[in-house]
């Protein structure tokens, strides 16, 4: 495999790689708070879901990177999998974890979600028919994947990413939502509020780089795959700062015992 | 196993949709047990939930016994289909036997709705 890298390396290749960095170090954190949170006998399922969030942004701003430099059916479909099919469910799940406590929901829509991915990831990466001939050294792989994968999304892997994505939004911004109503009524979790609107814009900032792109400003795209990164992060730090970490959700958002089967 | 093959086509033909059947009506009872009456999952219906994922499990072997013979389903996506049907309810019995909330009849909402769904895109993707 030989690299041209005068033509490689272009600013989405640089943006991508500082990407990968900036999530990459951010996964390994929340993954260790994680971690710890568990080892000290506390369960915080929405860590580990931001956690695997960040790590799938990681793995997809890793392989934009490296499809700027080679062309590979692989990697190809490990940045249409978690870039366009799982990072904004998983981010999604973490927020409906941490404000959904009525029964089991949050915990039946994580094994929908175990259950989706672990069906889509094979899919897309030996299923799922590519058309190399479209990419070139520093190929924009955010603009060109529409015409390596099949236009028709019937049938095909592409018919889970409105699916994916709108539960994951629907997750974040709803999640946003509900918190900054509770916040309103109640006056309390004001951090809870600020992370998760933060977590829910970063969470769609991805999104919004394909609609700039859309509508005539790709430049934008990559800036705002780095910058969602950062403000997920953000959101994360104020959405589990230690008093709101702390303190139990309160008494209306909580089901009697035996109101609901879910 | 070239003389088996028709019979192992037969079988997972069948076994897919009674299996469809099965996950019908089961859910039809979880929403009856579990929304109208606001019951909790019985041993009962946890054991037939059982029975369903054997069921599956039983199709999805016989698909593998085919596909090692040198049968091939009309759609190669068949294959993640199949994987899902036999995983789906696995996955919620999880939820629901190590649920601290109760009553949890909503996982078995969740999975039945989940494995007929997969099953009917199985037997579409299957069929040639």
């Amino acid at each position: 495999m030989s690299i041209n890298w005068s033509e490689a390396i272009t600013l989405p290749f640089i943006l991508s790689v500082l990407t990968a960095i900036v999530s990459g170090v951010f996964a390994f954190i929340v993954l260790r708070r994680w971690y710890r949170a568990r080892k000290a006998g506390k369960v915080r399922p929405h860590l580990l879901c931001w956690g695997i969030g960040l790590a799938l942004y990681f793995t997809g701003a890793v392989s934009q990177a490296l499809l700027a430099l080679f062309w590979s059916p692989f990697f190809f479909g490990l940045w249409y999998w978690s870039g366009a099919l799982a990072v904004a469910a998983w981010l999604g799940l973490g927020s409906v974890y941490l404000l959904v406590r009525r029964g089991n929901i949050a915990r039946n829509f994580h094994m929908a979600l175990i259950l989706l991915s672990v069906m889509t990831l094979p899919w897309t990466l030996f299923l799922t028919p590519m058309d190399a001939s479209v990419w070139h050294p520093g190929a924009d792989i955010v603009t060109l994947y529409r015409d390596i994968m099949p236009r028709e999304a019937r049938g095909t892997v592409r018919f889970f990413s409105p699916i994916m994505n709108g539960l994951g939004t629907l997750g974040l911004v709803g999640g946003a939502i509900y918190s900054a109503r509770l916040f309103r009524r109640k006056r309390i979790l004001r951090h809870r509020m600020i992370g998760n609107w933060l977590i829910a814009a970063g969470g769609l900032m991805p999104a919004l780089g394909g609609v700039f792109d859309e509508v005539g400003f790709p430049g934008y795209k990559y800036i705002s795959l780095l910058l969602g990164a950062i403000t997920i992060f953000i959101g994360f730090q104020i959405a589990t700062h230690a008093p709101d970490e702390e303190a139990p959700l309160p008494a209306p958002i909580t089901s009697p015992p035996s109101s609901s089967p879910a | 196993m070239q003389a088996f093959y028709p019979l192992m086509q037969e079988l997972h033909n069948v076994l897919s949709r009674v299996g469809l059947l099965i996950g019908v009506v089961m859910f039809a009872a979880a929403f009856y047990i579990g929304i109208i009456r606001h019951g909790d999952v019985t041993r009962w219906f946890r054991a037939a939930t059982y029975l369903v994922v054997a069921l599956m499990g039983v199709s999805a072997l016989t698909g593998l016994v085919m596909y090692a013979s040198g049968g091939r389903p009309y759609d190669e996506v068949h294959i993640i289909y199949g994987a899902g049907a036999v995983l789906a309810l696995p996955f919620f019995i999880f939820v629901e036997v190590t649920a601290k909330k109760r009553p949890a009849m909503g996982s078995y909402l969740w999975g039945f709705a989940l494995m007929a769904a997969i099953i009917v895109r199985a037997i579409v993707t299957g069929g040639a």
